[in-house]
């Protein structure tokens, strides 16, 4: 129950109800402002350090040219026209450079999954004409099969009843899953570990058998609430292109890899036409990273000479991703910042504000002011009232702010592509905001802290 | 029980210095009536309000039950007026936005006296100034009589020593005036020492004691003052 002080201060704030909306809209505007300005560079601020701190932009990408230029360009074309094609032996370039740490392959794959509904699409699947030949989709490796129906039949062969029963077999809710084939430095380069099972031996990298690794939230979506992922090592994954073991299940890494799979890269050691289709079909990137982005330059610059002397003049294209990445950091933090320094400036406007009404207010209290210290009120008791008045108008106004902030921070960060999204930050800023605006109250809250009450009831 | 030696009031205005008061020696005993009187602007509010320690002297020095007071701090201040002073002005200085109770009730909050304590209490001294039936009324609902009824409450809730009364029935009729005369002289004889500033001769008669203030100086002569306000 209030007590009677603060009901005059309440029943005040009723009374005066288009001043005191005023003040709440005031403080809402300048937190709000804040909440948002302050949250968008706090986010920003912290997506350049991981974009920075990726091992991403660590690294040189080496591609042949034609995939720099364009994907759409059919493979058997590409061989025709291209001499350069990239393996597992140009990794040799990073042995001449003492500075790159890491050196590994990384091609983009899909999985094509085998179950129910898929089977129920390849019962009422009709065949095409036969076609051996194996395709390139966007740049990733996809194997076709004959068609759907001949490769269920083939992997199927005791009916898919017997499958759901085995319980070696896991079967995926996903039509298609992403992944990559690498070699054996990316998970070091990454520093990422495996949480359950292992990661691929030297003697996974060659064999012929389809190993995987899955990712945490893609392993997490083949087991139940109760399972823990290390229940997925050693089963078999039923896909198009085969079973596939798992053989590991990685920790989480806050990146896309969470919800993807990796399977051992090799080149194709059988020669001929048909080898060099498949590793162009496969677009390979080399990527070499190393420790210190500042390197980056001297490296990019150092792997263009070797691999213009391996494969000739503009055959292949080195390129440092860091580059354009820096400039998009720039950018953002450019924006980030005006946005900032505009918020900060609605603040110091909305608390001036918000201090010159609350002072013109207080002032029409004074004679209340000498009526309570006359009846027992003493200065502190005085301050701790306006306090809690000036406190009334902040908590109000700043959850509304927080309120008007959520909507126009998420507009922003998608304007600025931002992955990082923490709505903790739009509290903290919104707090910060509310407390630089108390700050802004204490002058009108402390008006009266010399003056006698015969002075105050003066005032007629 | 109020000891006053040599108090001097001095205001600063605009580098001119005006003097409210000047070396008034004043010693009021418990349970006296004492009305001070003068004309306007010759120092009675300023000795008043330096009795209410509502404001302090420039010089001089005050003390209550033998303790100098004259430079407590703004705590103790504020203790001695909430539990020994109790306060009626000319204008009431009700809070608006408080009912009767409320109002009477106010003073005991800063006392520390528990919320149902301080409401039987306020409803009680609203009874004995006759106002039983306008306790949840807001003072604009009241007239002028009514409201100095509940500023007399309030001044009793905490049981003072003294009551301080400035011009108590100056915006009131004269019969609601009178009304309110009784009421203090019935507080009175209960043994609460009251001072009154007044400008009506009629009601400076009923005093035990008047203190004539003038120029900011207490008229000494008893013959001049007896000649005036003769009982």
């Amino acid at each position: 129950m209030l007590s009677e002080p603060f009901k005059i201060i309440f029943r005040r704030f009723v009374n005066r109800l288009t001043e005191s909306g005023l003040l709440i809209i005031s403080v809402a505007l300048g937190v709000g402002a804040l909440a948002a300005g302050g949250t968008l560079f706090i986010n920003v601020i912290n997506e350049n350090n991981q974009v920075l701190n990726s091992p991403s932009y660590k690294e040189i990408v080496v591609s042949t040219r034609e995939e720099s230029d364009s994907m759409e360009v059919p493979v058997k074309e590409k061989l025709l026209n291209e001499d350069a094609i990239l393996a597992q032996s140009d990794l040799d370039a990073a042995e001449m450079i003492p500075s790159i740490s890491y050196s590994y392959i990384m091609n983009s794959t899909r999985l094509r999954m085998i179950n129910e509904d898929f089977q129920e699409q390849a019962n009422n699947f009709a065949p095409p004409e036969q076609n051996n030949e194996s395709s390139s989709e966007n740049g990733e490796e996809v194997v076709q099969p004959n068609n759907p129906q001949d490769r269920l039949d083939e992997l199927l062969e005791d009916g898919f009843d017997s499958i759901l029963s085995d319980n070696s077999i896991v079967l995926s809710d996903e039509d298609e899953i992403s992944g990559y084939n690498v070699t054996s430095q990316f998970f070091d380069a990454w520093d990422i570990k495996a949480a359950a099972g292992s990661l691929f031996s030297s003697v996974d990298y060659n064999q012929t058998n389809s190993l995987v690794i899955l990712g945490s939230e893609f392993a997490k979506t083949l087991i139940e609430d109760d399972e823990d992922v290390s229940s997925l090592i050693g089963k078999r994954m039923l896909a198009l292109q085969g079973y596939q073991t798992i053989v590991g299940v990685l920790e989480e890494t806050d990146t896309s890899y969470d919800y993807q799979f990796f399977s051992p890269y090799s080149d194709n050691t059988s020669s001929g036409e048909f080898s060099q289709i498949r590793r162009l079909s496969q677009n390979t990137q080399l990527r070499f990273s190393v420790s210190d982005s500042e390197d980056l330059d001297t490296v990019s610059q150092m792997l263009d000479q070797w691999f213009t002397s391996e494969y000739g003049e503009g055959q292949i294209i080195v390129t440092n991703p860091r580059v354009e990445a820096e400039q998009t950091v720039e950018r953002n933090s450019g924006i980030s910042i005006l946005l900032l320094v505009l918020a900060l400036s609605g603040l110091f406007i909305s608390s001036v504000n918000i201090s010159h009404i609350l002072l013109s207010r207080t002032l029409r209290m004074k004679k209340h002011v000498g009526i309570l210290m006359a009846l027992g009120a003493t200065k502190k008791n005085i301050n701790l009232l306006f306090s809690i008045e000036a406190l009334m108008i902040i908590v109000i106004g700043t959850v509304l702010g927080v309120l008007i902030a959520i909507p126009i921070n998420t507009q922003m960060q998608s304007a600025l592509e931002l992955t990082i999204s923490s709505n903790y930050m739009i509290l903290i800023s919104a707090l910060a905001s509310a407390i630089l605006i108390y700050c802004f109250t204490i002058i009108p809250i402390r008006r009266f802290d010399r003056i006698k009450p015969a002075d105050a009831m003066r005032i007629q | 029980m109020i000891n006053l030696e040599n108090i001097s009031k001095v205001y600063d205005l605009d580098e001119t210095k005006v003097t409210a008061l000047d070396k008034v020696s004043i010693h009021i005993d418990r349970g006296e009536y004492i009305a001070i009187m003068g004309p306007s602007g010759s120092g009675k509010s300023t000795l008043m309000h330096i009795l209410g320690i509502l404001d302090t002297a420039s010089s001089g020095v005050y003390k209550l039950e033998g303790y100098d007071i004259t430079t407590l701090a703004d705590k103790e201040q504020a203790r001695i007026r909430n539990k020994h002073f109790g306060f009626i002005f000319q204008s009431f200085n009700l809070f608006p936005e408080l009912s009767a109770l409320e109002n009477v009730m106010l003073p005991m909050q800063y006392a520390s006296v528990a919320v149902k304590k301080r409401r039987d209490r306020a409803a009680f001294l609203l009874d004995e100034v006759g106002l039983s039936h306008r306790m949840n009324h807001l003072p604009t609902m009241m007239s002028g009589g009514e409201q100095q009824r509940v500023a007399i409450a309030r001044a009793l809730s905490n049981e003072p020593d003294l009551i301080l009364a400035d011009e108590p029935t100056g915006n009131l009729p004269t019969d609601k005036g009178d009304e309110v005369m009784q009421i203090l002289e019935k507080v009175n004889k209960t043994g609460v020492t009251i001072v009154m500033v007044t400008h009506n001769p009629n009601q400076g008669k009923r005093a035990n004691r008047i203190i004539n203030v003038r120029d900011g100086k207490i008229v000494e002569n008893p013959k001049d003052v007896g000649a005036i306000y003769a009982k």
